[in-house]
C-alpha cells in the first residue's frame, strides 16, 4: 500500500510500494513464519483443510448440535392457529440441515450462478424451434419441414434482450443517464487565477464535457439524458516497424476457419510465471483465489501509461500535491501537464531538423540507369546493340570475346576431330563419286574387272579407296563408318593443326619437355613412327651419344610413344564397334567368354559332349561340409571357399607394354580395309580367324586337309610341308605352334595362361576334338591309338595353311619383330601398300589348297568307315554343301547366326524365353566387361605414367 | 529281365497336386509332398497313410528321408528346408536362408547334412548337427535355378536352369561342370557312380560319363519340354525311366537306348514324379493328386 505523506511544503519525492516496519532496537528479529507453520482455518478458527481433503463435516458450533449461542432445543406449539407454521417448520430439504458454512465455497453444496434452465442453448433451440412452428401454424400455409427449415425467427441476443429491461433504447448510449450541462458551466472549471495570454487554451478533455456542445434548454436541466451512442476509438499502440496503416498477414484471417494453429503466437509475457501452467496446479491455500491464472496472461492486465484512470483514486499512490504543477504551467506550455510531473526549467534543445532536399522542377519519381556508364568499358560495336535492346545473357563465348579472347569454336562441327570431319567430307565425295561410277560401271562389262581396277588404284589417295567400299557395299558403308585412319595420319604428320584447341593438350602431349632437343627428337621420332619408317629411331639418334644412351632413350620413345596416345585414339583402341564385331578385332581376349558360349552351345547341338562342354574348376568345400561327409579336407588350411574366381585382367596395361619398337598398332596405323569383293574372289581361306572351333569346323577348306590326315597320311602332309618351296616354312614349323591361335580356338577361362600347361591342353583339346568330331565312341580305349597319331600329327596340321599364309605375308616387305602375335601380323597383312604382294600370296594358296583338296578322299567312303567303327552317324550338318565350299569366314559367321535365330524360333513357352533372355544377357556381357577392364586400364595407364615420369 | 509294367495301387493322396514321390532308403515307405503344404507318409504297398506332416507355409516340392528313417527333410515354396522327426511328426529344424522357392532337398549319406537346391541359383549345406541356422556352405556357382540335388559319398551333383551339371567333388576339391545345352529338369547318379543322368528340357535323358563329361547314350522319345520331370534308373541300373507330359512313363534299356516300355497312365497329364524302389522292380509315380504303385507282372 501506498503512503503519502502529505506536507506539501517539504516533500516532493514520491513512495511506492510497501513500507519495511522499522526495526526497533528492543525487539527481537522475528522470523517470518513458512508456509508449513501457516494453517487454513475457517470461520470457527477450526483448520480447514484444502482440496481433496475438504471432505467430512463440521456440524454446529465446533462439532457441537448447538451454535455460539448454545443450543435452544425447539419447542413444540400446537394451535389451530399455527398449524400451518408448524407445518412449514418441519426440515424437509437437505438445505435445512445446512448451514451457511457448508453453502460457502469450501462447504459441502458450494452455491454459484449457473446459467438458468431456460437459457441454456438446448432450451434456447428447442424454443426457437418452437417459435417456428407456432410461425408456420400461424401462417396458415401447410408447409413441409423443409420449407419450415427456411423460417428462421428474430433471434435478440439475451444481452440486448437484458438491456432492454433495463430501459436500454436501440441508439442509446450505454452508461448511466447524465444531466446535460450548460455550456457556460465548462469555464468554471479553470481556475480563475490563472491569467492566459495569446491563445486560449483548448478547454480541458472531460467526458460531461464532451457533448456539451449540443443545444439544452433551460428548462430541461433536470432532465437525464442517456448518453449518446458513440463508437469507441480504440487507438492502438504501434508496436512494429511497418508502415503506417499498413498490417501483416493475418494469419487468423488469411487462413480457413477451420485451420489449427499447431503454434498459436505467444501470448504470455514471459517470465510472470515460470512453467507452471495448466489445470494440474492448484491453487494454494495462502495463494487465495487470485486472478484466473489458467488464462492466458497478456499486456492487457497491465498498465501500460502512467495515466490515472479515475479521478477518485488520483491520489493513489501518488505522493506529488496536486496543485503543484498547474501552479508553474508556463504560458507557452501548451497542453496538459501530467499529473505528478513538473516541468524541467531548462528547455531541452531542440532536435536538430535536416530538411528534405528540393526538388528539382522537372523530377519524375523514376528510376533510370544510366547505361553510358555500365558500357563504357566495352567495345563499340557491343555498345550501339545494346542501346537499342534490352541487355542480353552474355555465353561463354561471347564473356570470350569481351576478355580478348579469340574464338575457339564456332560450331558443333568444330568439336568434331580433325580426322572425322575429313571422313564427312569424304564420305560425302565418296557417296557423290560412287553415283557417277555406277553410272560408268554399267557401260563396263563384267563387274569383277572394275573392282580388280578399282583395286589397282594407287592407295594414296583416301577417295577412291572410299569409292571401291562405296560399290561393294553402298547401303551399309554408311553405318559401318570406319575411322580412315590414313587422313588421320596425313593431318597428324602436319603437326599441331591450326586450330583444334579442345583436345590439344591429348594431342601434343610433350613429356620431353624439360629437355628441349630430347623433345625435338622424340617430334620427330613420332613424325616417322607414323610414316611407318622401319627402326625410327635410327635416323634421329643424336651422335654423340653412347650406344647405352641411344638404347635407353629408344626404349624411352617407345614407352611414350605407346603412353602418350591421343585419348581419342586410345578410347578407339579398347572399344569395339558394334559394327567391326565380325572383324579382326573379334579376336582380342574380350571376346574369350562369347566364343566359349558359342562353342559350348554349338557342341551341345551336336552333340558332342566332352571337352567342350566340360569344365574343371578348383572348388574348395567347407572344412567342416568334409568332416559331415567323411571326407578329408582337399585344401587343408585353405581359407578359400568355393570356387576361387581368377579374374586376371585380361587387358592389363602390361599387355600393351612391350617395349618393342613403338609399331604404330591396328588402331592408329593406317588399316585400309581391302574391299572385300576382291577378298572373295581371290581369298577364300583368308578371313578364317579361328574365333570359334565351329567356324573351323564348318570350312570345308579346313576339313579337307584334316580329313586326310585321319586317314593315316601323315607323311603325305609332311612331304606337302616339305615340298613348299619357301625356307621359312622350316622355321616356324620348329617352333612351338602359335599360342595365339591355340587360344582362340579352345578358350577356357581358367585354363587361359601362357604357362606351358597351357599348350599342352589346347594341343590336347584341338586333337580330341578332331577326334570327336570324326569318331563319336562310348568307350575311348580302342582308339587311344588314333589319338596319338592324330595328337602328333593334327596339331600342326590345322595350322598349316594358315602357317604358311602368315610366312607368305610376313616374308613381305618388313619383318618386324618375331614376337610380334598373329593378329599383329594379320593386320599388317591387310595393309594395302601390300596388295600386289598380297595377290601373289593368295595365288599361291589357292594353288596350295588346290593340291590338298585333291589329296583329300572322297567324303562317302570316310563316313563309312567311321560309322562302321563307332556307331551314331555324325550330325549332317557336318558334311557341307559343296556350294559352300568358298564361302569366306564372314558368311561362314552369318549362317551360324542365322542357325541360332532358328533354334531361337523353336522356344515358344515363356520358361524358354526367359532362358533365351538369359543367354543373350551372357552374350552381352564380355563386351560389358570390356568396358570395366579398360577404364581400369586407363588408371593403369596413368599410374604408369606417373611412375615414368 | 523284369520292369514294373502293372499298376497294382492307386494312392488318392488328398493333399492337392502331388509334387513329388519318393521311397524311402528301404523301400518299404514312401513319401509324398503335396500342394496343401503338407508332407505325407504312406505304406504305398497296403496303400496306408502313416502320417501327416505340417510345418511348411506353402506348397512342399521335395522331400527325402534319412538314412536311419528318423527324420525327413523337405523344402517348399516358403524358401525353407524343414526338417521332421518322423515318428512324432514334429518339426525338429527349419532352415531358412534361401532367397527363394526350394526345388530340391538331400540328405547326405550319413544323413548329418541336408543339401537344398533353390531357384536363387544356389544350393545350400546344411548342418543337422550343430545349431546353427547358417548354412555350412552355400554353392552358388548355378546362374539359375537349381532343379535337382543328389549326394553321393563325396559328391554333391546338382542340376541348374542354366544347362550346365555342376558335380563338386570333396575329395578331388574340384567343380566339374557339363554343359547339355538345355535346362536340366533332373540329375541322377547310376548306382556305380560313374555316370550321370540327365533330363533336360529339350526332351532327352543323356547318360553322361561323369569324369569326362562325355555323352555315352541318350534316350529320347517321351515329352519334357516345359515342366521339371523327373527321370531315375532301376534298381539294377539296367533301364532308364522317365516321366513325361503325355501322362506316361518311359522305360528306356539303358545300354542300347531302345524303349522297352511305356507306362500308360491313362490320363493326358504330366508324370513329373518317380522313385523307383531301391532293390525290387517297383515304381511310384506321382500325376496330378494320385500316386501310381507300378509293379512287375513277369
Amino acid at each position: 500500500m501506498a503512503t503519502s505523506s502529505d506536507d506539501s511544503d517539504e516533500n516532493d519525492f514520491i513512495v511506492i510500494g510497501t513500507a519495511v516496519p522499522e526495526l526497533s532496537d528492543d525487539q527481537p528479529l522475528q522470523k517470518p513464519t513458512t508456509v508449513q507453520d501457516q494453517t487454513a482455518t475457517d470461520k470457527q478458527g477450526r483448520r480447514r483443510f484444502h482440496g481433496a481433503f475438504t471432505g467430512g463435516f463440521s456440524s454446529g458450533y465446533f462439532n457441537t448440535v448447538g451454535s455460539k449461542e448454545g443450543f435452544t432445543p425447539s419447542t413444540f406449539i400446537s394451535s389451530r392457529q399455527k398449524k400451518s407454521e408448524n407445518a412449514d417448520k418441519i426440515f424437509n430439504t437437505p438445505e435445512d440441515f445446512m448451514d451457511e458454512e457448508d453453502l460457502e465455497e469450501h462447504g459441502i453444496a458450494p452455491r454459484k450462478f449457473a446459467t438458468a434452465v431456460g437459457y441454456t442453448s438446448e432450451e434456447r433451440k428447442r424454443k426457437l424451434q418452437d417459435d417456428v412452428m407456432q410461425i408456420a401454424s400461424a401462417s396458415g400455409l401447410d408447409m413441409t419441414p423443409a420449407l419450415v427449415d427456411f423460417i428462421v425467427p428474430e433471434q435478440i441476443p439475451i444481452g440486448i434482450q437484458l438491456l432492454c429491461k433495463m430501459g436500454w433504447r436501440e441508439g442509446q448510449g450505454l452508461g448511466p443517464r447524465k444531466r446535460k450541462k450548460r455550456k457556460k458551466q465548462s469555464s468554471k472549471q479553470t481556475n480563475p487565477s490563472i491569467k492566459i495570454y495569446g491563445c486560449a487554451l483548448p478547454p480541458p478533455s472531460d467526458d460531461d464535457q464532451s457533448d456539451s456542445d449540443e443545444f439544452v434548454p433551460q428548462n430541461l436541466e433536470n432532465i437525464k439524458f442517456a448518453p449518446k451512442d458513440v463508437c469507441p476509438i480504440a487507438l492502438e499502440v504501434k508496436n512494429d516497424v511497418h508502415g503506417l496503416g499498413y498490417h501483416g498477414i493475418d494469419s487468423s484471417l488469411a487462413l480457413p476457419r477451420s485451420h489449427i494453429h499447431l503454434f498459436p503466437p505467444p501470448l504470455r509475457s514471459s517470465g510472470s510465471r515460470k512453467g507452471i501452467q495448466g489445470l494440474a496446479f492448484g491453487v494454494g491455500v495462502f495463494e487465495g483465489e487470485d486472478e484466473n491464472i489458467y488464462a492466458t496472461d497478456s499486456l492487457s492486465n497491465y498498465h501500460t501509461t502512467m495515466r490515472l484512470d479515475d479521478e477518485e483514486d488520483n491520489t493513489f499512490g501518488w505522493t506529488a500535491p496536486r496543485q503543484h504543477g498547474q501552479q508553474t504551467l508556463p504560458v507557452t506550455y501548451v497542453g496538459k501537464l501530467l499529473e505528478g510531473f513538473c516541468l524541467s526549467s531548462k528547455p531541452l534543445q531542440p532536435r536538430k531538423k535536416y530538411p528534405p532536399p528540393t526538388l528539382p522542377q522537372n523530377f519524375k519519381p523514376q528510376h533510370w540507369f544510366r547505361k553510358k556508364r555500365v558500357l563504357s568499358h566495352l567495345p563499340d560495336n557491343l555498345k550501339n546493340n545494346d542501346d537499342t535492346q534490352a541487355p542480353k545473357k552474355l555465353t561463354a563465348v561471347d564473356r570470350g570475346l569481351l576478355l580478348g579472347e579469340t574464338p575457339i569454336m564456332k560450331s558443333v562441327f568444330d568439336l568434331v576431330q580433325k580426322e572425322d570431319m575429313n571422313r564427312i567430307e569424304a564420305t560425302k565425295a565418296a557417296i557423290a563419286m560412287s553415283q557417277t561410277l555406277k553410272d560408268k560401271a554399267k557401260n563396263e562389262l563384267s563387274s569383277r574387272f572394275q573392282t580388280v581396277e578399282t583395286h589397282e588404284n594407287p592407295p594414296a589417295k583416301v577417295i577412291p579407296l572410299e569409292e571401291a567400299r562405296v560399290e561393294t557395299l553402298p547401303s551399309t558403308f554408311l553405318s559401318k563408318f570406319k575411322p580412315a585412319e590414313s587422313v588421320a595420319t596425313e593431318s597428324e604428320v602436319k603437326g599441331p593443326a591450326s586450330n583444334v584447341p579442345l583436345f590439344q593438350g591429348g594431342l601434343n602431349f610433350q613429356p620431353f619437355r624439360k629437355d628441349p632437343a630430347k623433345q625435338e627428337r622424340y617430334d620427330k621420332y613420332l613424325a616417322l613412327v607414323k610414316q611407318g619408317v622401319k627402326d625410327p629411331y635410327a635416323t634421329i639418334a643424336s651422335s654423340h651419344m653412347t650406344e647405352w644412351e641411344k638404347s635407353r632413350e629408344k626404349e624411352e620413345f617407345a614407352k611414350a610413344a605407346k603412353i602418350f596416345r591421343p585419348m581419342s585414339a586410345m578410347m578407339s583402341a579398347r572399344f569395339v564397334r558394334g559394327a567391326m564385331i565380325d572383324d579382326e578385332q573379334m579376336q582380342g581376349p574380350s571376346n574369350s567368354s562369347r566364343n566359349e558360349v558359342n562353342d559350348q552351345t554349338k557342341a551341345a547341338e551336336m552333340g558332342m559332349f566332352g571337352q567342350l562342354t566340360h569344365e574343371v574348376f578348383e572348388w574348395h568345400p567347407h572344412s567342416l561340409l568334409c568332416k559331415r561327409f567323411n571326407v578329408p579336407n582337399p585344401y587343408p588350411g585353405s581359407d578359400v571357399i568355393g570356387v576361387p574366381s581368377i579374374k586376371r585382367d585380361k587387358f592389363s596395361v602390361f599387355n600393351f607394354l612391350n617395349f618393342n619398337d613403338y609399331q604404330p598398332s591396328d588402331a592408329i596405323v593406317e588399316k585400309i580395309p581391302e574391299p572385300e569383293s576382291v577378298e572373295k574372289t581371290l581369298k577364300p581361306n583368308r578371313k578364317t580367324t579361328m574365333a570359334s572351333v565351329f567356324k573351323v569346323l564348318d570350312d570345308p577348306n579346313f576339313n579337307a586337309p584334316t580329313q586326310t590326315l585321319v586317314m593315316g597320311d601323315s607323311k603325305g602332309l609332311t612331304d606337302i610341308n616339305m615340298s613348299e618351296p619357301e625356307n621359312s616354312i622350316e622355321d616356324e614349323e620348329s617352333k612351338p605352334p602359335d599360342m595365339d591361335l591355340f587360344r582362340a580356338i579352345f578358350k577356357n577361362s581358367d585354363s587361359e595362361d601362357s604357362s606351358d600347361d597351357d599348350k599342352d591342353e589346347s594341343k590336347k583339346a584341338s586333337s580330341g576334338e578332331d577326334e570327336r568330331r570324326e569318331s563319336k565312341t562310348l568307350t575311348e580305349q580302342n582308339d587311344s591309338d588314333l589319338e596319338i597319331d592324330t595328337k602328333d600329327i593334327q596339331a600342326p596340321a590345322v595350322q598349316s595353311v594358315e602357317k604358311l599364309k602368315e610366312t607368305y605375308t610376313n616374308s613381305a616387305p618388313e619383318s618386324g619383330s618375331k614376337s610380334l602375335s598373329w593378329k599383329r601380323k594379320k593386320s599388317r597383312f591387310s595393309d594395302l601398300t601390300e596388295t600386289n604382294e598380297n595377290d601373289k600370296i593368295d595365288q599361291i594358296i589357292a594353288e596350295k589348297e588346290d593340291a590338298l583338296s585333291r589329296l583329300t578322299a572322297p567324303r562317302e567312303i570316310l563316313h563309312q568307315e567311321s560309322d562302321d567303327e563307332y556307331g551314331p552317324k555324325l550330325p549332317s550338318f557336318l558334311d557341307p554343301p559343296s556350294s559352300r565350299l568358298h564361302t569366306d569366314g564372314v558368311e561362314s559367321m552369318i549362317e551360324v547366326k542365322h542357325s541360332e535365330e532358328k533354334q531361337g524360333d523353336k522356344k515358344k513357352d515363356k520358361h524358354k524365353h526367359r532362358k533365351e533372355k538369359k543367354k543373350n544377357q551372357k552374350v552381352m556381357t564380355p563386351v560389358i566387361q570390356i568396358f570395366k577392364l579398360n577404364k581400369g586400364n586407363v588408371f593403369y595407364l596413368v599410374d604408369d605414367l606417373m611412375r615414368i615420369l | 529281365m523284369a520292369w514294373p509294367n502293372k499298376r497294382t495301387q492307386i494312392i488318392d493322396c488328398k493333399q492337392g497336386a502331388v509334387r513329388c514321390v519318393k521311397f524311402n532308403v528301404d523301400g518299404n515307405y514312401c513319401l509324398t509332398c503335396g500342394s496343401d503344404k503338407t508332407v505325407k507318409l504312406w505304406n504305398p504297398h497296403k496303400n496306408l497313410l502313416l502320417k501327416t506332416y505340417i510345418g511348411h507355409g506353402y506348397e512342399v516340392l521335395d522331400a527325402h528321408s534319412s538314412g536311419d528313417n528318423a527324420h525327413i527333410c523337405s523344402g517348399g515354396m516358403d524358401k525353407a528346408v524343414v526338417l521332421f522327426d518322423v515318428s512324432t511328426g514334429q518339426t525338429v529344424r527349419k532352415f531358412r536362408d534361401h532367397a527363394g522357392t526350394v526345388n530340391t532337398v538331400c540328405f547326405n549319406e550319413e544323413s548329418t547334412v541336408i543339401l537344398s537346391g533353390s531357384i536363387d541359383c544356389s544350393v545350400r549345406a546344411w548342418d543337422i548337427r550343430s545349431k546353427k541356422h547358417e548354412p555350412i556352405q552355400i554353392l552358388n556357382e548355378a546362374k539359375d535355378s537349381v532343379t535337382s540335388v543328389q549326394v553321393s559319398d563325396h559328391e554333391i551333383l546338382s542340376g541348374s536352369a542354366d544347362s550346365k551339371v555342376r558335380r563338386y567333388d570333396l575329395r578331388m576339391g574340384k567343380m566339374f561342370s557339363d554343359y547339355v545345352g538345355k535346362p536340366i529338369s533332373c540329375v541322377r547318379f547310376t548306382r556305380d557312380s560313374q555316370c550321370v543322368l540327365v533330363s533336360s528340357t529339350d526332351t532327352t535323358v543323356k547318360l553322361i560319363d561323369k569324369d569326362s563329361g562325355e555323352m555315352l547314350n541318350q534316350y529320347q522319345g517321351h515329352k519334357n519340354v516345359s515342366y521339371k520331370i523327373d527321370c531315375c534308373l532301376n534298381h539294377q541300373d539296367t533301364q532308364v525311366l522317365s516321366g513325361s507330359e503325355d501322362g506316361k512313363v518311359f522305360i528306356w534299356d539303358l545300354v542300347e537306348a531302345k524303349l522297352v516300355d511305356t507306362l500308360n497312365h491313362e490320363t493326358s497329364r504330366t508324370i513329373h514324379s518317380l522313385s523307383f524302389h531301391p532293390s525290387e522292380p517297383l515304381l511310384l509315380t506321382a500325376c496330378a493328386d494320385k500316386v501310381f504303385v507300378w509293379e512287375s507282372n513277369h
